[in-house]
């Protein structure tokens, strides 16, 4: 993997690279979206949230190697926190942002002393059950979330006081890309750290890490935090950019889609997530538009193509296939 | 002169079964002890329950004058208790370098870093290099474990214990499962361990147990049967009692 020369290879590396290649990458990407797809901003904005929910779900399954199926919690609680907090008149993005952040972390804590306490199955079936209660309580607690009719009426401010929220999408784009941008390069910095390393350790063997002094369930607790706040961001970007909230958010399904999603492009690897995000929406978007009658079935074999072929995720493929011609050349 | 090491008693069972049956033992600074004793004599459990991966029953275990009996096994780690594993378990996506610093990491208190610093990357690297340089293990400080030979695998699992620069080291079968022609790396890494570690070892080589150890004790059905030098061991007729009828003793499983 990448990883080890990015922590240890001083010798090459510029001060800030990978974060700084993250930020212009993320950019550049926006951009090339922009100009391909400008009549589909509001589907790019939608998965740009997504994406962020990938990434949350990467640094607890593919960094920690918790089994999760109740990710979508995290973002759809922060969407909830969001839209009723621009509805009361806290209608500045940046601030409705932070405020999703920080229940995201909420969330995020109150999930990982749950789960984070057990291993394996135990693990995979009380974080469905975490996600169940979550979708639970959305649907019982109307007067916060609207029920099954949603929570809309939710009119942010514009950006910076100019940009408006429009029906063109331009303002709810940008925002998205810049946030997304933003958290690519601090997870760039954050899993170079030796905390994500205490981490990956864990995931390898919680055992050993025990026996060199780690101890687990905080560091792991820890790190649903640092994914709530990311899940957190992604849900208060869809609360914003849509004006609604609905159940969908905390379902199951997108919980499972989220993890599909990160096997498609990598567990343990932030482009990974980044990639599996893109390519597996961008996909069922086209898909699912030039043939709505087979659409799913054409999803179902992409994934087991990918499954079979890069078992490790497409990122990873790109991994090893860079490592073997470096070796030849070496 | 106060152990390093003081167990009083210890006992553990499972089911009806005791297989620590009330052992008392100490280990001092600059100890090296063997630890044998035939199949199933409850040695591997004996390590367990030191390093808190199994709680006792009973008894109670004292390190550098503190008791740890209730301590998590990462407490334990942080005070000075390091041990191997009889199969190696390493962080296996990682690389040889990330598997030393980790623990170099946590004992130099930098593991909840969520952000790197470079100056103490530098500081970690250094000790990574140079415990790695006397394990004859420099070359593979960017190479994922997984792709060692087992012997050098071995010595990695050694490396991850000597780097959180323990008080009591615990090795549980060093060279178990090493080729022949691997196996002097594992010797002479042993024979390099800081002189004022106490290392107690188990192992079934009696070659290795007389090159490493001053003391040796002998566990048997979870008791302590013998305890002295290693030329005495082979005379005794408890332990002779003991090894008879379970199998002639080489090389072997625990």
């Amino acid at each position: 993997m990448s990883l080890a020369p990015a922590r240890f290879g001083m010798a090459f590396s510029i001060p800030l690279g990978s974060e700084l290649a993250a930020l212009v990458a993320v950019g550049l990407l926006g951009a090339l979206g922009y100009v391909v797809f400008p009549d589909d901003l509001a589907f790019l904005t939608r998965l740009i949230s997504i994406t962020l929910l990938v990434l949350s779900l990467d640094l607890v399954t593919g960094y920690c190697g918790v089994a999760t199926l109740g990710q979508a919690a995290l973002f759809g609680v922060a969407a909830y926190a969001a839209g009723n907090a621009c509805i009361a008149g806290l209608t500045n993005p940046f601030l409705l942002l932070l405020v999703g952040m920080l229940a995201g972390v909420i969330a995020g804590i109150l999930s990982g002393l749950l789960i984070a306490r057990f291993r394996g199955l135990q693990q995979l079936v009380l974080s469905i059950a975490f996600g169940q209660l979550v979708a639970a309580l959305a649907n019982k607690l109307t007067a916060w979330t609207g029920g099954s009719d949603g929570l809309s009426g939710i009119t942010p401010a514009p950006v910076f006081g100019v940009f408006d929220f429009d029906l063109y999408g331009h303002a709810a784009y940008w925002l998205s890309v810049g946030a997304l941008a933003v958290i690519m390069a601090a997870l760039a910095a954050f899993v170079r750290s030796p905390f994500s390393l205490t981490c990956e350790a864990i995931r390898d063997d919680d055992l050993r890490a025990r026996m060199i002094g780690l101890a687990v369930y905080p560091r792991l607790v820890a790190m649903y935090a640092v994914s709530g706040a990311v899940a957190g961001v992604g849900g208060a970007l869809s609360a914003i950019t849509t004006g609604v909230v609905g159940l969908d958010s905390v379902s199951f399904e997108r919980s499972a889609e989220a993890l599909v999603m990160l096997v498609l492009g990598g567990a343990g690897h932030l482009w990974g997530a980044l990639v599996g995000a893109i390519l597996f929406q961008v996909f069922e978007h086209y898909v699912a538009t030039s043939n709505p009658y087979n659409w799913l079935v054409l999803v179902g074999l992409m994934l087991m193509a990918i499954v079979i072929f890069a078992p490790g995720g497409l990122m990873r493929g790109v991994d090893l296939a860079r490592r073997r011609r470096a070796r030849r050349r070496g | 002169m106060t152990a390093s090491l003081r167990i009083e008693n210890l006992s553990r069972h499972f089911g009806g079964v005791m297989v620590t049956n009330d052992v008392s033992l100490e280990l001092f600074s600059g100890d090296r002890v063997a630890l044998i004793g035939p199949n199933g004599a409850g040695k591997t459990t004996l390590v367990n329950l030191i390093s808190g991966h199994l709680q006792p029953n009973g008894g109670s275990i004292v390190l550098e004058g503190r008791d740890i009996t209730r301590m998590s096994a990462a407490r334990r780690a942080r005070l000075g208790l390091a041990r191997t594993f009889q199969i190696t378990r390493l962080f296996r996506s990682l690389t040889v370098g990330q598997n030393v610093a980790l623990p170099i990491l946590q004992r130099r208190g930098l593991s909840r870093r969520l952000l790197s610093r470079r100056t103490n990357e530098r500081a970690v690297r250094r000790d990574c290099e140079a415990l790695l340089d006397e394990l004859n293990l420099a070359q593979f400080l960017d190479t994922p474990v997984r792709e060692l030979a087992y012997g050098q695998q071995r010595l990695v699992d050694i490396a991850i214990g000597l780097a959180l620069e323990p008080r009591v080291l615990l090795l549980d079968e060093p060279a178990a499962g090493v080729p022949h022609d691997e196996a002097p790396l594992i010797l002479s890494a042993i024979a390099r361990l800081r002189p004022d570690i106490a290392v107690m070892m188990i192992e079934h080589d009696m070659d290795l147990v007389f090159r490493f150890a001053k003391r040796v004790l002998v566990l048997a059905e979870g008791r302590l049967i013998f305890a002295g030098s290693p030329s005495k061991v082979a005379a005794d007729p408890g332990v002779r009692r003991a090894y008879l009828g379970s199998y002639p003793h080489g090389r072997g499983e625990a």
